[in-house]
């Protein structure tokens, strides 16, 4: 069978790749940081409640069952944990910065072992859930 | 493929590029808004302790955007 690419074809492609490209995008080989840990996580969990709304919303979840009683609570759980290290971070970028200030010698990135614990504790019981996410959604959140 | 299809996907891989570009943009403000912060401190136009309270109020308003999205989830009514 001949295969013949038409022009709308070829366009369609063309869109195609650039989209890819433009979303493939390496960041300028940006260093990990605590920040943006703790930004990926939250982003993740943002991620996660508003999809189990949708299903909710599309009537997929039985809110009356265990399992969802489950996935809500360890939202809630990885919030606050969340919510506590951006807390410690706060602490930390101000003692970097009275260091700073002060003209003593830092690292190039913050580091914040506190923040960095509490921010691992709530991406961790996020990714306890996930499994049961797909199975209440139908979706990986 | 129809023109229709063809529209379809051309909006829909538009839109999905837009969406990329507000993300990364949203990303890119506040990494400037941290080193501006870092600039005023060492330029001695506010404290670190202002900084600290400026840099918690970013943190608050993306806590507050993760609060909405789950404070809209419904309370569960799992009787044991």
């Amino acid at each position: 069978m001949r295969h013949d690419f038409k022009p709308a074809a070829w366009a369609f492609l063309l869109i195609l790749a650039i989209a890819t490209a433009g979303c493939a995008t390496p960041q300028g080989g940006e260093p990990y940081t605590v920040e943006g840990f703790l930004d990926d996580t939250n982003t993740s969990l943002v991620r996660a409640a508003v999809g189990l709304r949708t299903a909710i919303d599309l009537g997929l979840v039985d809110t009356s069952s265990r399992d969802y009683e489950q996935a809500y609570e360890a939202l809630w759980q990885a919030r606050d944990m969340l919510d506590a290290a951006y807390t410690a971070y706060g602490a930390c970028y101000e003692a970097r910065m009275i260091a700073e200030q002060a003209g003593q010698p830092v690292p190039a990135t913050l580091t914040c072992p506190e923040a960095q614990v509490r921010g691992d504790v709530a991406l961790s019981v996020y990714m306890q859930i996930r499994p049961l996410l797909y199975e209440l959604t139908g979706e990986s959140l | 493929m129809t023109p229709a299809i063809q529209l379809g996907l051309t909006v829909f891989l538009k839109l999905l590029d837009v969406a990329t570009v507000v993300w990364m943009t949203r990303d890119v403000k506040k990494a400037t808004a941290l080193q501006d912060l870092r600039r005023d401190v060492l330029l001695g136009k506010i404290t670190p302790e202002e900084a600290a309270t400026l840099v918690d109020k970013i943190h608050v308003e993306a806590m507050a955007e993760l609060d909405a999205a789950i404070d809209a989830l419904p309370k569960p009514t799992f009787k044991r």
